[in-house]
């Protein structure tokens, strides 16, 4: 988005210098980190929330475990051929918890057993080990014992990941606590009867892989949240057997496993019982031991990069609502504002003057190797129904093709021809208002081609002598291919959307070069056309608008310009306004803070474009990224409906838009497909000109070779000659 | 009122916007009653404009700066390279620790639950556990254990070692139990909404 201006072979006149292109190694490697932590915490929630594969995995299999397992005790050895399964001793306890660690519930758990001074068993997912390395910590550091139970709690019944998911759990406990568990209890697993042959085999090959499966033999179902008394009883074991009874310490609200643990402990002990940990309870050695440097540094890598992208999601979706909602915000504006402009143009219609106001006019066109389209622009020129008199002159910039025989040729009468040595677009706009006879001046690209009616209603804008000059409405002219319609889309939609806006918070920020008219105190004001900006006309605008002149919109002033027609044209393009819009900006800031006219013009269009034009176009992306992610990891339903919601609301905005200038609605099936490259596109422009900006590094694009056209130029220009040259 | 008639002609067709041939005769422009060329509008030969220009008292681009954002001395190029290659450094060092963050770490097999027989506590060795059983159930129920009954929390302040008077009976593996429930129906609760992470 920015000005509106037609790519002209102007702007490659100069070899432009090599732009910026190291900040892509950096921007890549940003999305490469940005995307493997997106892929982390997709995996990590997604297969966390994501529990009706679990269970339908879980429930495949049929019972083909042997019957030691299917009969025996709650704890197993699984490995190598010799099975062994353990049972607990008689009067002994071992608590064991569930899904942890949890920030809420864990420390609530963890100061009863303090209080009642009882060890227990938690079972900990890996992903919520590297989310409250603490909380292990403090599990161990209270006489606890940790045993793994995956990192997102998936079914262990054969799958690729399993190996992998083991592994993290070791790691992120490596990184919270320095050590690594030999137990392991499968998610989904509650007594040793509940065994399917998947996952039999899984924990064979868990077995093989060093751990002891732990298994329950009272399960308290407290998960269901049955109440206190159901859990306290679903505890208790019978005929004063040893038992492990399993609990949750995560997973939702575990307020009633919290109100039932003390009582359990008390009705235990008044039987007998006493507590211990699981490899305690069996006099097996310690289940964890400590870690190597190594594996300690690897599993703090993996604690901090999966915090890291727990924060990544949320930054992700901090900055999703922001873009939504200046979206939203944005297109609501612009449908509220261009209604409003709409009517008010009505309304001049039918309060309008019987008579036309046609000063005479001086019509401007640089020109630097138009040879193409010269001749029809000058022909288009003179066609008009204006009443007043007017001259055109074309300045042809030296090119070094036929433009300026093509021109002479053409033998029109009221057409001049002023050549000069190639000095830019801004000195030979400069040069043709110069030696301009008239006080109305249109400026026109050698590229474009007026209607017979366009001068007579841009010129008829001057009548209120307020007005220091007017933007006449640009249309793609070549609007076949897939690429045309998108601009075409884009100006009706973007540009001419914007510009009614603009009229009417009175805060135009660009006359097109293709079309404008000027009031030749207005152009005095400002200074005539700089060249400090790649976008001379935005930068002009501005100076005008700073000098209190209103700038307005002449929607009926058509100008059919040529689109760019291949994307590396577009992109060059693009490039160009979006970088000259920074520069123009940036050299205006000061309107921001200033008074009067100035200061209006500075807050109400500089923050406009630094909100809509710079920022939005950074933070859209994420609103891809989100897509993509939840696609992925989320509902895809959801992301689908988001994604057709707003193409919804952008197609009507876009259909609004088309029949406010009364074009065809049929152009409207690009719109989807504008969405998947052309947006990206302009993304990619934005970033391209801050990094421009940013590293100042760009005066040699624009090598301006002074031609002494102005005799007067003066040693600054020498200057720039030496240092601009490619 | 309405608008005159020639205001609002459009939408022209844009192909027909453009001749495609220049009209060499210039037929087509003497048609608009332009009121005829002035002296000068001919075709004029490059000449030095800046007098016409200072009767204009159009100002010209002579009062210009240089090019916004620009920085010939290049110090700024050099910073933001340095600045570039320290944000490159620092997320190559980020990639290395995620990389070996996912896939580093302790390799598997690392207590040996077998070799340890009974390990620290004596008298509980291989009395309770790790019977090779056979399928069927095996006889019958366990004596009992010795319970350090009172004394709460045994084996607190460590699981690193069974207390000894923990020793567990010998209890042979697989009672059948009644009660047998399908495979599957019980399963641990999923964490729903880790709290961890953003919506």
């Amino acid at each position: 988005m920015g000005p509106d201006r037609a790519v002209s072979p102007q702007e490659s006149r100069h070899r432009p210098a090599r732009p910026p292109r190291g900040h892509w190694l950096v921007v890549g490697l940003l999305l490469l980190v940005f995307t493997l932590g997106l892929l982390v915490e997709g995996y990590t929630h997604g297969v966390l929330g994501e529990s009706a594969v679990g269970i339908a995995q879980a429930g495949a299999g049929g019972t083909a475990a042997p019957a030691a397992v299917l009969h025996g005790g709650p704890v197993i050895n699984a490995a190598g051929p010799g099975l062994r399964s353990y049972r607990m001793p008689r009067r002994t306890v071992a608590l064991t918890f569930d899904d942890g660690p949890d920030p809420v519930w864990t420390p609530r758990i963890l100061t009863v057993l303090r209080h009642y001074r009882v060890p227990a068993t938690f079972f900990v997912v890996g992903a919520h080990v590297a989310g409250y390395p603490g909380l292990v910590r403090q599990e161990l550091s209270d006489g606890g014992e940790v045993g793994a139970h995956t990192y997102t709690h998936i079914n262990l019944a054969g799958g690729w990941q399993e190996q992998f998911q083991l592994t993290l759990t070791q790691n992120a406990l490596a990184g919270a606590a320095g050590i690594r568990t030999g137990l392991l209890r499968p998610p989904y697993s509650s007594e040793p009867d509940a065994v399917t042959a998947a996952q039999w085999r899984a924990w064979q090959q868990a077995g093989r892989d060093g751990y002891l499966i732990v298994l329950a033999s009272t399960d308290t179902r407290d998960w269901a949240r049955p109440g206190v008394a159901k859990i306290v009883a679903a505890a208790m074991p019978r005929h004063g057997r040893g038992a492990i009874i399993m609990m949750h310490d995560s997973g939702g609200n575990r307020s009633q496993t919290v109100s039932a643990l003390p009582q359990i402990i008390t009705r235990l002990r008044a039987k007998g019982y006493r507590f211990a940990t699981v490899t305690g309870a069996l006099g097996l050695p310690d289940a964890d031991v400590p870690v190597s440097t190594g594996g300690r540094l690897a599993g703090h890598a993996l604690v901090l990069t999966q915090q890291a992208a727990d924060h990544v999601v949320a930054v992700l979706a901090i900055m999703l609502i922001a873009a939504i909602v200046l979206t939203v915000a944005h297109t609501l504006a612009l449908v509220v504002l261009a209604r409003a402009h709409r009517r008010r143009v009505d309304r001049s219609w039918r309060s309008g003057s019987d008579w036309w106001y046609a000063p005479p006019v001086s019509i401007v066109v640089p020109a630097y190797n138009e040879e193409l389209g010269i001749a029809a622009t000058v022909i288009s020129l003179l066609d008009s129904d204006y009443d007043g008199r007017f001259e055109v002159i074309v300045v042809d910039d030296g090119s070094t093709d036929a433009t300026a025989a093509i021109v002479r040729r053409l033998g029109l009468p009221g057409v001049r021809l002023v050549r000069q040595r190639n000095a830019g677009k801004p000195a030979a706009l400069n040069h043709g208002i110069a030696v301009a006879r008239h006080d109305i001046l249109v400026l026109v690209d050698g590229d474009t081609v007026f209607q017979p009616d366009t001068l007579a209603t841009l010129v008829d804008r001057m009548r209120d002598p307020r007005v220091g000059a007017v933007s006449g409405n640009t249309k793609v002219g070549n609007r076949n291919g897939i690429l045309g319609r998108w601009q075409h889309l884009e100006y009706v939609m973007g540009f001419n959307l914007d510009r009614r806006m603009f009229d009417m918070i009175r805060a135009m920020p660009t006359v097109p070069g293709a079309i404008g008219a000027f009031r030749r105190r207005a152009l005095v004001m400002a200074g005539g056309v700089s060249r400090e900006t790649l976008a001379e006309d935005t930068d002009l605008t501005m100076a005008i608008c700073r000098r209190g002149w209103t700038v307005t919109y002449e929607e009926y002033a058509i100008a059919w310009t040529e689109a760019p027609a291949s994307l590396r044209q577009l992109w060059r393009q693009r490039y160009r306004w979006c970088y000259g819009t920074m520069q123009s900006m940036w050299k205006h800031r000061r309107a921001v803070i200033e008074r009067g006219a100035s200061g209006r013009f500075g807050r109400r269009c500089l923050i406009y474009l630094v909100l809509f034009h710079v920022l939005l176009p950074l933070f859209a992306p994420i609103v891809d990224v989100a897509v993509i992610y939840s696609l992925l990891f989320g509902s895809p339903v959801r992301a689908v409906e988001f994604w057709l919601g707003f193409a919804c609301l952008q197609a009507l905005i876009c259909a609004y838009a088309l029949r406010l200038d009364r074009e065809r609605l049929t152009t409207l099936w690009a719109l989807p497909l504008q969405q998947v490259v052309y947006r990206q596109l302009l993304y990619l422009v934005t970033v391209q000109s801050l990094i421009t900006a940013l590293l100042g590094s760009h005066q040699r694009w624009q090598p301006i070779r002074r031609a002494g056209v102005f005799a007067d130029a003066g040693p600054a220009d020498d200057e720039l000659e030496v240092q601009y040259q490619p | 009122m309405s608008p005159p008639a020639h205001r609002n002609p459009y939408p022209r067709p844009p192909s027909h916007a453009r001749p495609a041939v220049p009209d060499p005769a210039g037929t087509s422009a003497r048609q608009n009653g332009y009121p005829g060329p002035p002296r000068h509008a001919r075709p004029v030969v490059p000449g030095p404009a800046g007098t016409r220009a200072r009767q204009n008292a159009y100002p010209g681009p002579q009062a210009r700066g240089r090019p916004v954002f620009t920085d010939p001395s290049g110090r700024r190029v050099r910073r933001m390279r340095l600045v570039g290659m320290c944000a490159g450094g620092a997320l190559v060092a980020c990639l290395i620790v995620m990389l070996v963050g996912l896939l580093g770490g302790p390799g598997a097999s690392f207590i040996p639950w077998d070799g340890h027989n009974g390990g620290g506590a004596a008298d509980a060795a291989g009395a309770g556990r790790a019977r090779s059983t056979g399928p069927g159930p095996a006889p019958g129920t366990t004596p009992a254990t010795p319970i350090s009954s009172g004394r709460s929390g045994a084996t607190r302040g460590g699981s690193s070692a069974p207390s000894p008077s923990a020793a567990p009976s010998p209890s042979p593996a697989a009672t059948n139990r009644a009660g047998k429930k399908p495979p599957g129906r019980n399963r641990t609760p999923m964490p729903s909404s880790p709290p961890s992470h953003g919506p």
